[in-house]
């Protein structure tokens, strides 16, 4: 069939076109105007990296610490270029071919401390410098919260046979300027510990350095250190906008009640290769 | 449930008994947490048989900062050191020797040749193939514990 298109019909169609593509121009370019929030600040003069009395939102979609897709950072090794040891080479081939249906974050068993907020569920930082605690609380996989002492504390020795190695391990950390610097080891093995496949071993040690550019950015820095599984160290990062609403568009901003193990009909039809 | 005082009533065989599981216990009190990391480590349990004989055999395998795979065989209540344990990631077939003696002072020379069955399961993954104990052939099949 030929349609036949007079000089009428055709400026008809422009003018429906701009009526309908003006008003998102014009909500782009006032939200290209909004000045940038400030990054907030507690009382005490540190950067505030959860909420503001008063206000409400959470930290929500991120990226990748490989990748440089998305909310990844452009300084990101791709994924052929990870500096992995040959089994963790051939076993994260393995996972990616398997569908990653042996993901333990898919089982409701906790994910490591950057998958959990790499989680569509989104997650919230709690500082108490009162307490020398910082607390993140995610909203996906099992509900877990992560604790980060600020008390000066060293890191445990993962060799002292009295550790108990943990899912998110032992977590101290400090400030350099405006960005927390938190050191992470004895981990127990049992999970994965960033989004992507990636293995890991008792000997990981992460540095994540988490700062707040602006109010609605969040930028996450995570070095990797893992003689077990990598020929060396290696760096990524991705950024986390922050959320207003909840994930089910509702104006209350806050994260909403989910638990993995609720009614989990998943696992059954997670299906791989083999 | 045992209190100690009855213990002590035990025969020796008794204690002996107690003694072996003692230690085989011990042997799963360590690398319980190693589940999704080198897929070798961690502690496995499992049967040797070999000339119609069934063995019971315990193996806890660590992975060194070096890449070194090193590790302990218990069965019969007998410490066993591992060498030359060797994964191939192209094929996860895996390679342990193993010199030791045996309770009454025999030695051992075991060569254990296997395949990682279930390689992405932390529960179900497992190691079967050949067990050679000396001139003596036979299978063998171990469970990720």
């Amino acid at each position: 069939m030929v349609i036949g298109v007079s000089t009428n019909n055709l400026l008809l169609l422009i003018s429906l076109l701009f009526f309908i593509t003006a008003p998102h121009a014009s909500a782009q370019s006032a939200e290209d105007s909004t000045p940038v929030r400030p990054t907030p600040r507690l009382a005490n003069g540190q950067v505030n990296l959860g909420l503001e009395p008063g206000q409400k939102g959470f930290w929500g979609s991120s990226g990748r610490i490989f990748d440089r897709r998305g909310r990844s950072h452009q300084s990101n090794l791709l994924e052929e270029e990870l500096p992995l040891q040959p089994w963790a080479r051939a076993l994260l081939e393995y996972r990616k071919a398997n569908n990653q249906k042996d993901d333990p974050h898919a089982r409701c068993l906790p994910g490591g401390i950057t998958r959990q907020i790499q989680t569509v569920n989104g997650f919230e930082i709690l500082q108490h410098p009162e307490l020398n605690r910082i607390y993140l609380v995610f909203g996906g996989g099992p509900h877990t919260w992560r604790m980060i002492h600020t008390d000066g504390r060293p890191l445990p020795d993962i060799n002292d046979p009295d550790l108990i190695p943990t899912y998110l391990g032992y977590s101290t950390a400090h400030w350099e300027e405006d960005t927390l610097v938190v050191e992470t080891n004895g981990f127990n093995e049992k999970t994965w510990f960033a989004s992507g496949s990636l293995p890991s071993t008792r000997y990981l040690h992460l540095t994540e350095r988490i700062s707040r550019p602006d109010f609605e950015t969040l930028r996450y820095e995570l070095t990797v250190d893992d003689p077990g599984a990598y020929t060396q160290t290696w760096s990524g990062g991705f950024d986390v906008a922050w959320n207003w609403t909840s994930w089910d568009g509702s104006e209350l901003g806050e994260l909403h009640e989910y638990f993995c193990q609720d009614n989990e009909r998943d696992v059954q039809h997670f299906l791989g290769s083999e | 449930m045992i209190y100690w005082h009855t213990i002590n009533s035990f025969s020796l065989s008794n204690r002996k008994i107690l003694a072996t599981i003692f230690i085989f216990l011990l042997g799963f009190s360590y690398p319980l947490f190693s589940q999704e990391g080198h897929p070798l480590v961690g502690s496995w349990s499992g049967d040797r048989l070999v000339n119609d004989k069934n063995t019971r055999v315990l193996v806890l395998l660590d992975l060194q900062p070096d890449q070194e795979i090193t590790g302990t065989l218990i069965e019969n209540g007998v410490r066993i050191p591992l060498s030359d344990v060797t994964l191939d990631p192209q094929d996860w077939s895996v390679n342990i020797s193993a010199i030791g003696e045996d309770r009454a002072g025999n030695t051992l020379n075991y060569k254990i040749q296997g395949v990682i069955g279930n390689l992405g399961s932390a529960t179900r993954r497992n190691i079967t193939g050949t067990w050679h104990d000396g001139t003596d052939t036979g299978s063998f099949r171990l469970q990720r514990n």
